[in-house]
């Protein structure tokens, strides 16, 4: 009766896949739920940030796992629940939203850290003398979605600022945040990119072209704000005043942000 | 950057819990659809199908308005248990449609003849539909495993992408893309490849072997 043997066996089997899954459900992941706090960060904090937690864990014993994204994206996503302790943005547009929905803890928020734009061309490209060059050059220009990341919307009010928005068109092409941008022209798929000085200067295959002036959109700032709700809540307090303490500004000054209290 | 190592528990870990969520209740949808002549059956038929006809953005869109802050199971929206039940449902429709071909070779004299001789209901699902129908079962199992491990569409949206929570291997796979780390991306693929392909041979050996004799289930008669 080997047909029968088999039938056993493999009712076993599966039984077996269905207890690994009992086991994989209960067993894996083991969340340490212990001391850990949860921060929706914007994607061009995804270097430097990684150093500042891990400081910020040697200290306190509090470890910090970081969701980075479109801050746009980001805010919305907090809106409708996502568990975040603590938000950090590249704009204030995203957490004035926030704020309005009455999703952060009043008095929280402060200003980080500030930012520039730049254009970046791959490793061999020349310098632009002005943005306004860009029109004669060739190639897809990368930059975030201006809907899902301020990266985006300074790119955008720049390009619009010195009438080359119309014009660019379809050589631009919107990718879901900055880092994004960045990739793409890292990986040769877009000529151009419009990203932070900081994203520019932590990756090894881009050049800067040129550094886009200030005045030609709204300045870069970065706020941070705890939210309310979260499981963590006097813990994103700590790690907020430990962002601005002279230890973690160092770390961001070597990335190339700007203290947002110069 | 999440380490691969959590990337990868974490996803066996959601496959897990969207399989103990959809395998009881695609049996039991299966078994209605088979055994009893249900009135709405064509309805039942295509709202557990439509997982496979739609957009998965749509399931996740779906999904995020009944667990977020404004629906009806508020703060399940961006957990683990959001992206299992992502997985889940996207799952379901394979397993489902793979179930009731197997209980359909069932021939349900058999377990007439085993209730006729006083085995209760549980007793002749154990000894007599599991056995009889194991192929076509074990062949469900496995799509609907490969189908949750692979689950990006629906997760991303009602999930989001956070480490150690919700960024399973497909979820890794995209921000290691997005960010332009080839390498750590490319370690991921080859990850899941590996566990596509062993979920496949699995499947393969255990049907081959059970396929040796060249009997049709029903042939369990006397065989």
């Amino acid at each position: 009766m080997v047909t029968t043997w088999i039938r056993v066996a493999a009712t076993r089997v599966m039984a077996a896949l269905i207890a690994a899954c009992v086991l994989l459900s209960i067993g894996c992941g083991g969340n340490g739920e212990g001391d850990s706090i949860l921060v929706f960060a914007a994607a061009s904090m995804s270097n430097v940030l990684v150093g500042v937690g891990q400081e910020f864990e040697n200290e306190s014993g509090v470890e910090v796992v970081f969701s980075y994204g479109g801050s746009n994206a980001l805010a919305r996503q907090v809106e409708l629940g996502a568990p975040a302790d603590a938000v950090i943005f590249a704009g204030n547009g995203p957490l004035d939203q926030l704020e309005a929905s009455g999703n952060i803890v009043a008095g929280s928020r402060l200003d980080l850290l500030r930012n520039r734009l730049v254009v970046i061309g791959d490793a061999g490209s020349f310098p632009l003398a002005h943005i306004r060059d860009l029109a004669s050059t060739e190639g897809r220009i990368a930059l975030a979605d201006p809907v899902l990341a301020p990266a985006g919307l300074y790119a955008k009010q720049a390009l619009e600022m010195s009438g080359l928005w119309e014009g660019l068109g379809s050589r631009v092409i919107p990718t879901l945040d900055v880092r994004a941008a960045v990739g793409a022209v890292d990986t040769g798929n877009a000529a151009f990119g419009l990203v932070y000085a900081t994203d520019a200067a932590n990756s090894s295959g881009v050049t800067v072209v040129f550094e886009v002036p200030e005045e030609l959109h709204d300045p870069i700032i970065y706020p941070a704000a705890v939210v309310k709700g979260g499981s963590g809540t006097d813990l994103a307090v700590e790690f907020l005043e430990f962002l601005v303490s002279d230890g973690a500004i160092a770390v961001f000054m070597r990335h190339g942000f700007v203290s947002a209290s110069e | 950057m999440s380490s691969d190592l959590t990337i990868v528990l974490l996803s066996l870990r959601v496959a897990a819990v969207a399989m103990l969520i959809a395998l009881p209740i695609g049996f039991g949808l299966s078994w209605l659809l088979v055994r009893k002549q249900l009135r709405g059956r064509f309805l039942i038929e295509a709202v557990v199908s439509l997982p496979l006809a739609l957009p998965p953005v749509v399931i996740g869109y779906g999904l995020l308005i009944l667990l977020g802050s404004r629906g009806p199971f508020d703060g399940l929206a961006f957990t683990t248990f959001a992206a299992s039940l992502a997985s889940a449902i996207v799952a379901l429709p394979l397993i489902v449609r793979t179930f009731v071909v197997a209980l359909e070779g069932v021939d349900p004299r058999l377990e007439l003849a085993a209730r006729s001789l006083g085995a209760g209901p549980w007793r002749v699902l154990m000894t007599v539909t599991i056995p009889l129908a194991y192929r076509g079962l074990l062949a469900g199992v496995l799509i609907g495993s490969v189908r949750a491990l692979s689950e990006f569409g629906a997760t991303i949206v009602v999930a989001g992408n956070i480490p150690g929570r919700t960024q399973t291997v497909p979820l890794g796979i995209f921000t290691r893309i997005q960010a332009g780390d080839d390498q750590a991306a490319v370690r991921l693929v080859v990850v899941s490849i590996a566990l596509a392909v062993a979920t496949l041979i699995v499947h393969d050996l255990l049907l081959r072997r059970g396929g040796l004799s060249g009997r049709r289930h029903r042939a369990g008669f006397g065989a």
